[in-house]
């Protein structure tokens, strides 16, 4: 069985930013991702990024895509697609099947960047075709250039609802409406007014009470909420929509995480349960490191630097490169970080995840520098 | 014949080269290499992909990336493909899955155990 310095699980930006790091420092790196293509939901991105230069502002998604895939190359990061792993055990063996066969390998250290699921939300009908994520329906239009229908409903006004309804705009569709049930708008005000000058209504305090249609969607039936979100009887009205999109939200994929038996907490801002991690990325168990969503829901600038984060700081427990020149980085990294959690919304990921560090630090009696169990075989990193 | 796809587009610009065809139970369905099954039946108005085991419901895409099976087709005689992330070639054959597709595969190809999303 082949050893690794690192066994990077899910090749999205957090993921490909944890591999560059260690393969450039010198490490030996497997990144593994169960879809046919790297890049995560990078390539679907075609918005311009928020931030300073350091974060890619201006840039693209799937610009920023292209040229960590280059950077991934270069620093000749072994990638395996169309791969799940489904064991992790003790001693580091990751165990995945490329559908086929299984193989097993080793990480000295192990990276989990396995991202986030959409949220669904229940309702009659909410399982009839045509019923999607936002996601889904972005993925369709940006990826493979097809409309996922004509007449959209977005179920959601945070930045997934307003990004994605002003792209399915662009792509063509028409957007019959976006609603929430708050009394505001929840997403960046710079995509909202987007959607607004295109004429799209944004109804607020109104959720969807069921979709219908035979066998498919044809429609939903909407209704105004009070201030407790409670529907308000005899405000039902009929809307027609051949797709409805939902934008509520997303959660941690922690499966890996959790059977890799890291502690997690709750935390409603970051999405939900989530690995307790250290300002390096380090989780409670020894050698394994989170990135990216599934250490808190942000955005891909932030899992990105999360994923190199996390690579420098593994790369340091494992002696592996010059020490200052990682620290270094290491540094500009945490600080890319803590710009990009600046502002309104930025505020209260970074208390959140301030939340997580001091669980962690709390929790782990460990020293910074930890000691990697190698298979029997204790070195000192 | 009408289709969905978005060949004017303000930022992105059509990049499919190599034409496909695929077929949705006999009708041929054209494509581009680099699209996804679902993607490609989307695109000709096809979205009911999957018939639930026990309530005999409706299913199509619901996640797009490959996490929650709701897509799942049979694809040149194989069951619980997800379409959605499945990379479309030329002549692939793909059918609506009924179930576990033991009434149109037989107990040997179709997909073992019990449809859970009822």
């Amino acid at each position: 069985m082949k050893t690794y310095d690192a066994v990077v699980i899910g090749a999205g930006p957090a993921g490909l930013g944890a591999a560059v790091e260690i393969a450039k420092a010198g490490g030996t790196t497997l990144l593994i991702d169960e879809n046919e293509r790297p890049g995560g939901q990078l390539f679907k991105q075609i918005h311009k990024f928020f931030g300073s230069k350091e974060h890619y502002a201006g840039t693209r998604g799937y610009e920023i895509g292209q040229m960590l895939l280059r950077e991934a190359e270069e620093a000749r990061v072994d990638i395996r697609l169309n791969t799940r792993v489904w064991g992790i055990f003790p001693d580091r063996t990751v165990v995945a099947t490329d559908d086929n066969r299984s193989f097993s390998c080793r990480g000295r250290t192990i990276i989990l960047a396995t991202g986030a699921s959409e949220n669904a939300l229940s309702f009659p009908g909410s399982t009839l075709p045509g019923v999607m994520t936002a996601g889904a329906a972005q993925t369709v239009a940006n990826l493979y250039h097809v409309l996922p229908g004509k007449r959209i409903l977005m179920v959601g006004s945070g930045n997934v609802g307003v990004i994605v309804a002003y792209q399915l705009l662009q792509a063509g569709a028409r957007i019959e409406a976006v609603i929430d049930v708050t009394d505001q708008v929840t997403g960046y005000e710079v995509h909202a007014r987007k959607i607004k000058r295109a004429g799209v209504p944004v109804l607020l305090r109104t959720t969807i009470k069921e979709a219908w249609g035979d066998k498919e969607v044809e429609g939903a039936i909407l209704h105004r909420v009070d201030d407790h979100f409670k529907p308000i009887p005899g405000t039902e009205w009929r809307i027609q929509a051949d797709t409805i999109c939902l934008a509520v939200g997303l959660t941690p994929r922690l499966e890996l995480a959790a059977i890799s038996g890291c502690a997690s907490a709750y935390n409603p801002v970051l999405g939900g349960m989530l690995p307790l991690h250290t300002t390096t990325m380090q989780t409670l168990q020894e050698g394994i490191f989170v990135a990216g969503d599934l250490a808190g829901i942000e955005e891909a600038s932030t899992a990105l630097d999360e994923g190199r984060v996390a690579g420098l700081q593994a790369a340091l427990d494992l002696g592996l490169g010059e020490t200052d020149t990682l620290e270094d980085l290491l540094r500009q990294g945490q600080e890319r970080l803590t710009s990009l959690r600046q502002g309104p919304f930025g505020e209260h990921r970074q208390r959140a995840k301030e939340c997580i560090w001091q669980l962690a630090s709390e929790r782990n009696h460990r020293p910074a520098s930890t000691i990697i169990n190698d298979g029997g075989k204790e070195r000192k990193a | 014949m009408e289709n969905l796809y978005v060949k004017e587009h303000p930022i992105l610009a059509w990049d499919f080269d190599e034409q496909l065809t695929i077929y949705f139970e006999d009708r041929p369905l054209v494509g581009w290499k680099g699209q996804t099954i679902g993607a490609i039946l989307l695109a000709h108005g096809i979205r009911y992909y999957r018939e639930t085991q026990r309530l005999h419901e409706p299913r199509g895409i619901f996640c797009g990336i490959g996490q929650c099976s709701d897509c799942y087709m049979i694809v040149d005689g194989q069951p619980n493909v997800k379409v959605c992330t499945k990379l479309a070639h030329d002549n692939m054959h793909v059918q609506r899955q009924i179930g576990t597709a033991q009434a149109i595969l037989g107990p040997d190809k179709s997909a073992s155990g019990e449809d859970e999303t009822e």
